[in-house]
């Protein structure tokens, strides 16, 4: 025993530090695997995905405009014009109610659609097929269609109000009809995903449940009350979580269609975000903006999640 | 008799009435369907007719609900195909294509291999750099927007840039700067990894024992049995990036790099002021060569994608 001991005292430095790595490997092989593989993925992540949400999270606390300009340092100043001028918020409450009205139309159009399309007939492979092709159309696409409909000559949605003997509207300069537009447009393109997601949910409900109900003399409607609308509470959490978030952040409808018009009453946060950055520049201000709207992502999920814990507690 | 005979004719009729209130409740649950499906399909039939005009015939048409155009001419599709009178289309169409293509093969691999090592080794530190990766999902993609221009800017060594980053123009108009961002799917990493617990264990652990490394375990046993969210990666990161006209918008100018969405929407009102106004036919045609590949490639892989989707949803 202790001659074993002496070999390994003796057999100098280079043999006796290989073997206290090899041991050490043969104790940590997986997470050595596990690096080897995540490391690079990690490293790229870190520094061309997390570092600039670092920078991102500096920049409203300075100063600069024009890329190749020195940022200087102002303090709160960005943050302060965020909340002291008027603009911003009214941005910010616009995108909050342009997104909302998207989301109740996708949510409750979507809703009808998934039970239509749930139902047992023929062609509803075709049906669901037709439905969801909006959703891989890309924006820059279909949203020209849409100001081709609403153009004052060419347009044909003032056709049909002539042929209906109404008087034509020019849309782009009521911010009612553009807004319209803009959640017409959005809902025709989103509209076939939630009902998907609808979809998803009506079909993860054990259809024996429905069976057992049926036997036990439970009408249609209490069917959907009792057993329908629980088995959707996932879909429905995740239903609205993701689209509140993607509501606050509707941008491309705006940019295509209205680019703000009439007079900028349907201009939204992230609208005016992007055209801090790439019209004016001025990169101080939309960092500010970015974290601002950040800040309002990040408190309603997780106020969203508290909610969720509490009640699943209760 | 009489009465039988009665009670017959009766539960006949009903018999009728249930068929005839069947008969309505289904036709009203197809003419919803079809009206919506209408709606769907609606602006891409017009497109298709609004492809056939010249801009001038376009503009005296009178705007009616079928667009069928008064004089056909191909020009705009032959623009479209043959790139007859617009030399940047096959740029246009290669650039859109490499770029899906390029980031669909480095999303698939990087959700496999990361979202195989979060859900199967243990190692250090593995349930704190998880949730750092949901946590940047969670924030907006507009925050690192300005950022990650100005570090395409002014990253070191890069389009006569000095190594502080100073000098030059970086990686703006260039041509890799349409290849080396966001190449991270962290929610395919996420999705991935939630698949891989819902796989027994043992097929790698019997691979394992005879001898297979990790990287045949990874690439050539849990590959082919988790194809499904697999191509459920590849699909959405494919259509999404064929479909991004936004990185290419921002950060080239050059036309031979611009991908085909991006060339729209140079050619839209939201770049007037650089390209002039809208030939509606001519975008609407362009528009088209992008929504077609797209819709083609849905049709054939629609089950993965809402087979993911709903596996997203349901678990997430």
């Amino acid at each position: 025993m202790g001659n074993v001991n002496n070999k390994v005292g003796f057999s100098g430095g280079a043999g006796s530090s290989a073997r206290i790595f090899s041991r050490w490997y043969r104790q940590h092989r997986e997470g050595v695997t596990a690096w080897l593989l995540l490391g690079p993925i990690l490293f790229y992540f870190l520094v061309l995905q997390a570092f600039p949400v670092a920078i991102g999270f500096l920049l409203g606390f300075f100063r600069w405009i024009g890329v190749t300009t020195t940022p200087k340092f102002s303090g709160l100043a960005n943050y302060l014009t965020f909340f002291t001028d008027p603009i911003y918020l009214a941005d910010l409450w616009r995108a909050f109610y342009i997104g909302s009205l998207v989301m109740v139309v996708n949510i409750g159009v979507g809703f009808g659609g998934a039970l239509l399309l749930n139902l047992p007939i023929r062609g509803r492979g075709v049906f669901r097929t037709i439905w969801y092709i909006p959703v891989v159309t890309s924006t820059v696409a279909t949203s020209q269609m849409f100001l081709i409909f609403i153009d004052p000559s060419v347009g044909v949605a003032n056709r049909v109000l002539e042929q209906l003997g109404l008087t034509p509207i020019v849309w782009g300069y009521s911010t009612f009809w553009m807004v319209s537009w803009i959640v017409i447009y959005s809902s025709w393109r989103g509209i076939g995903y939630t009902a998907v997601l609808w979809l998803a949910g009506l079909q993860s409900i054990d259809p024996l449940l429905h069976e057992a109900a049926q036997i036990d003399g439970a009408g249609a409607w209490q069917r959907f009350w009792h057993i329908t609308l629980p088995g959707l509470r996932t879909i429905s959490i995740f239903v609205l979580v993701t689209g509140f978030i993607a509501a606050l952040q509707i941008f491309e409808p705006v940019l295509f269609i209205s680019q703000g018009t009439p007079w900028g009453t349907t201009e939204v946060i992230i609208y005016r975000i992007f055209r801090d950055f790439y019209g004016d520049f001025n990169l101080g201000m939309a960092g500010a903006g970015s974290v601002m709207v950040a800040i309002v992502i990040v408190i309603f999920t997780i106020a969203t999640f508290r909610l969720l814990r509490e009640k699943r507690a209760l | 008799m009489m009465a039988k005979n009665i009670t017959v004719r009766a539960s006949m009729i009903s018999d009728r009435v249930i068929m005839v209130q069947k008969g309505l409740k289904y036709g009203f649950i197809y003419f919803i369907l079809a009206a919506g499906s209408i709606v769907f399909l609606y602006p891409i039939f017009y497109a298709v007719a609004i492809g056939f005009m010249t801009a001038e015939v376009f503009a005296v048409t009178p705007p009616s609900l079928w667009a069928i155009p008064s004089q056909i001419t191909l020009g705009n599709y032959r623009r479209l195909f043959l790139g007859a009178g617009d030399v940047y289309m096959k740029y246009y169409f290669f650039n859109s294509f490499a770029r899906a293509a390029w980031y669909v093969t480095i999303m698939v691999i990087t959700s496999l291999v990361a979202g195989y090592v979060f859900a199967r080794l243990k190692f250090w530190g593995r349930e704190v750099i998880f949730f750092g990766l949901l946590i940047s999902v969670m924030l907006p993609p507009v925050i690192t927007m300005a950022p990650t221009y100005i570090m395409m800017a002014r990253f070191p060594l890069a389009g006569g840039n000095n190594i502080f980053g100073q000098g030059g123009t970086g990686f703006i108009d260039t041509y890799p700067v349409l290849f080396i961002m966001g190449l991270v799917n962290v929610l395919g990493i996420f999705l991935m990894r939630m698949a891989m617990y819902s796989m027994p264990i043992e097929l790698e652990e019997s691979a394992r024992i005879d001898g297979a490394g990790i990287l045949r375990i990874i690439f050539q046993i849990v590959a082919p049995i988790q194809k499904p969210i697999l191509a459920y990666i590849a699909i959405t990161t494919g259509i999404m990036l064929w479909n991004d006209w936004f990185t290419p918008f921002i950060y080239v100018n050059k036309r031979s790099y611009l991908p085909l969405a991006t060339a729209i929407s140079k050619m839209t009102a939201i770049a007037v002021g650089q390209y002039g106004l809208p030939d509606w036919p001519r975008i609407i045609t362009m528009g088209l060569g992008l929504t077609f590949p797209c819709l083609f490639l849905f049709a054939y892989f629609q089950r993965y994608i809402v087979e993911g989707l709903a596996s997203a949803a349901l678990k997430g």
